[in-house]
């Protein structure tokens, strides 16, 4: 089964197949050939050429992370290539990533924006965090009102993309 | 020593003030609320109560109920770590007067220390230099403008009653200063519940620089030398280490003196922290005095060669300290990063999760003071600091060099942290260079972003993406995905937890 993975902002279709024992792992269409692969609890340990990695690994519905030596990757699990190129284009920023309450709307709905423009502000943590336009483009409206309690997922601004 | 000690607080501090009081072979009784019950603390301690809600004025910052545990399991002091009540003078008076011993400064000195404007003042008469600003409560947001005009920009928003970097902000014009006020207002407002704020001048590439000072209660004082805590984000501190690159030991002895001064003004007793901002030029100007033990505190202990909660707690019962000014050298190089549950590519943003994989490091001169454990879930009412990672060595390279390896070796998955970006910072060549001012990290921006991932990275994402997880198991049993068959299936002897 193919699986399709964003890591560091980049698309990656990816498959692992097994066959007679040799496990065959296709990387955005190149075959790599693993040897002596293992998995014992979270670690994934495997042969690439004359080197062995070793990594730990843990997933979820969303995320692939994986973990070699001291560095984290977080690879986000994408439902197909299409899907991947749309939520790229729509700029997911716009989601609450916490649970937290909305403190602030800062403008009008319609008011016309460049990217960066501040236009919400969210309390989480106890801290205060700005939501800005990923983009240029148009503030159609916040689907909350101020005081509102939001959790993670939920759309904090309607937003246009201008059509360069 | 006394016999039973209660912690007011959660988290890593915690943790590290119960083992501080098992090695002086006294029993720690730890508060928690209703999300906390399975925290490391609550674990770790002799005796647990049960505080509220998870609500911080329902718990930990709840005076009555953290009182009625002291009595219930008859402590005979109460330690407040940092955060929550540590600065709270209103408590520290409140335990006093239920009997308890407060391991801390005389109430009256948390509460001068803890008004800004009157630290400042305590500072200037103590003959200790003060940063150039306005600090009328009162003053209207013209009178702040003109202020600012007059000292030059930028100019920092700071809270009267502030600290941790809420409702700081650094203005370059009158036209944001008007909105930096009303916000950083609001932001002291829900932190500290008053929203008085102060402005003064922002002294540009700054190092931030702090000294240690542990006073006993016949008012004699020693200072352990500086923290430099230069590295930091939205005045939030990032690394920490000491000595500081940037202080010899002729400035060292003159910014304690300094440090003894301000403290003695105010009649302080107990462990406490003077901040410093210093000039490129070196010269250095009081900023605030922290009446507790710092959240950094473990650098000094490893290059003083001393236990501060231990001395904490000696002062505090009356056996005294055991510290003499002269005995206080220096010694090797110390370093530690702040581990949090942040997300360093969507602006540091704060994370929940699950710990579901902990690695943690070892080794000689290596210490990890954090509450972590396989399964403890991480929510969104507390603060995100999830322990600190600390190294020491003979001398600074060593010392980076042992924490980089500490870092290679340390592991949290399952909620996203900011540990690859503090290995980033502390491997940038301008760290190397011990150029450290508070802005390093928005000025090195390009060499701490995450490199392209690599060909074995992608070939271990692909072997655990293509493993049904527990929860993709249960999802796709109601979504009709059951059934496909995946490699992990006709592998057979790969578990699957």
């Amino acid at each position: 089964m193919k699986e399709h993975l964003r890591v560091s902002g980049e698309l990656h279709e990816l498959e692992v197949s097994e066959r007679s024992g040799v496990v065959t792992v296709t990387v955005d269409g190149e075959c790599h050939e693993i040897a002596d692969l293992k998995r014992e609890g979270a670690e994934i340990v495997f042969r690439l050429g004359d080197r062995t990695y070793r990594f730990l690994a843990h997933t979820d519905r969303k995320r692939v992370i994986i973990w070699r030596q001291g560095q984290v990757r977080s690879c986000e699990r994408v439902e197909s290539a299409a899907e991947g190129e749309e939520e790229e284009a729509e700029g997911a920023s716009l989601t609450s990533q916490m649970p937290g309450m909305v403190l602030k709307l800062l403008l009008d709905p319609g008011a016309e924006v460049k990217a960066g423009t501040p236009l919400l502000i969210l309390e989480a943590m106890k801290m205060e965090h700005e939501v800005c336009a990923p983009s240029d483009g148009k503030l159609v409206g916040y689907p909350f009102s101020e005081g509102d309690r939001v959790m993670p997922g939920d759309l904090l601004v309607e937003f246009e993309v201008a059509t360069e | 020593m006394f016999k039973r000690v209660l912690v007011a607080n959660r988290g890593e501090i915690a943790v590290r003030i119960i083992r501080g009081c098992h090695e002086l072979g006294c029993e720690a009784v730890a508060v928690y609320s209703e999300p906390d019950a399975e925290a490391l603390h609550v674990r770790q301690a002799d005796m647990a109560v049960l505080l509220g809600p998870a609500a911080p004025a329902e718990s930990y910052l709840n005076f009555e109920r953290i009182l009625d545990a002291a009595r219930l399991h008859d402590c005979e002091a109460i330690h407040p770590g940092y955060g929550f009540l540590a600065e709270n003078a209103d408590f520290a008076k409140a335990v006093e007067d239920g009997g308890f011993v407060w391991i801390g400064p005389p109430p009256d000195a948390i509460r001068r220390m803890g008004l800004k404007v009157e630290a400042r003042e305590l500072a200037r008469k103590s003959g200790a230099p003060v940063i150039p600003g306005l600090d009328n409560p009162d003053a209207s947001d013209g009178e702040f403008i003109a202020a600012a005009e007059d000292m030059g920009w930028p100019a920092m928003v700071k809270a009267s009653a502030g600290g941790g970097g809420k409702g700081m902000r650094v203005v370059h014009d009158a036209d944001r200063l008007v909105a930096a006020l009303e916000a950083a207002r609001r932001e002291a407002e829900k932190a500290f519940g008053n929203p008085a704020v102060y402005i003064e001048k922002f002294i540009e590439r700054p190092r931030h620089i702090e000294i240690q000072v542990l006073f006993d209660r016949d008012g004699r004082g020693v200072h352990l030398g500086e923290r430099e805590c230069s590295i930091q984000r939205r005045h939030q501190k990032v690394v920490e280490e000491t000595p500081s690159p940037g202080v010899d030991e002729k400035l060292r002895a003159k910014m304690g003196k300094a440090a003894l001064g301000i403290a003695a003004e105010v009649g302080y007793v107990n462990a406490g922290t003077v901040e410093f901002i210093m000039a490129p030029d070196k010269s250095f100007y009081f900023l605030e005095m922290n009446t507790r033990l710092q959240v950094e505190h473990p650098v000094t202990e490893f290059v003083y060669g001393v236990d501060l909660v231990h001395e904490q707690l000696l002062v505090a019962s009356g056996e005294g300290m055991t510290l003499e000014q002269k005995e206080l050298v220096p010694r090797g190089h110390s370093i530690e990063v702040r581990v949090c549950a942040e997300d360093p590519r969507a602006d540091f943003l704060p994370q929940i999760g699950t710990v579901e994989v902990l690695r943690t490091p070892a080794g000689p001169g290596v210490r990890f003071d954090m509450s972590l454990y396989e399964g403890w879930e991480i929510g969104p009412d507390y603060d995100p600091l999830l322990g600190k990672l600390i190294a020491y060595g003979p001398s600074r390279p060593a010392a980076i060099a042992r924490l980089d390896a500490a870092l290679r070796n340390t592991a949290v998955l399952g909620v996203t942290t900011n540990l690859s970006f503090l290995r980033r910072v502390i491997r940038h060549p301008a760290f190397a260079e011990g150029e450290l001012h508070t802005g390093f990290i928005e000025e090195n921006t390009d060499g701490l972003v995450t490199p392209k991932a690599e060909l074995p990275e992608l070939i271990a994402a692909a072997l655990a993406a293509s493993k049904p997880c527990a929860s993709t198991a249960t999802v796709a049993a109601g979504g009709g995905e059951a059934g496909i068959a995946t490699p992990w299936e006709y592998l057979g002897d790969w578990s699957n937890t």
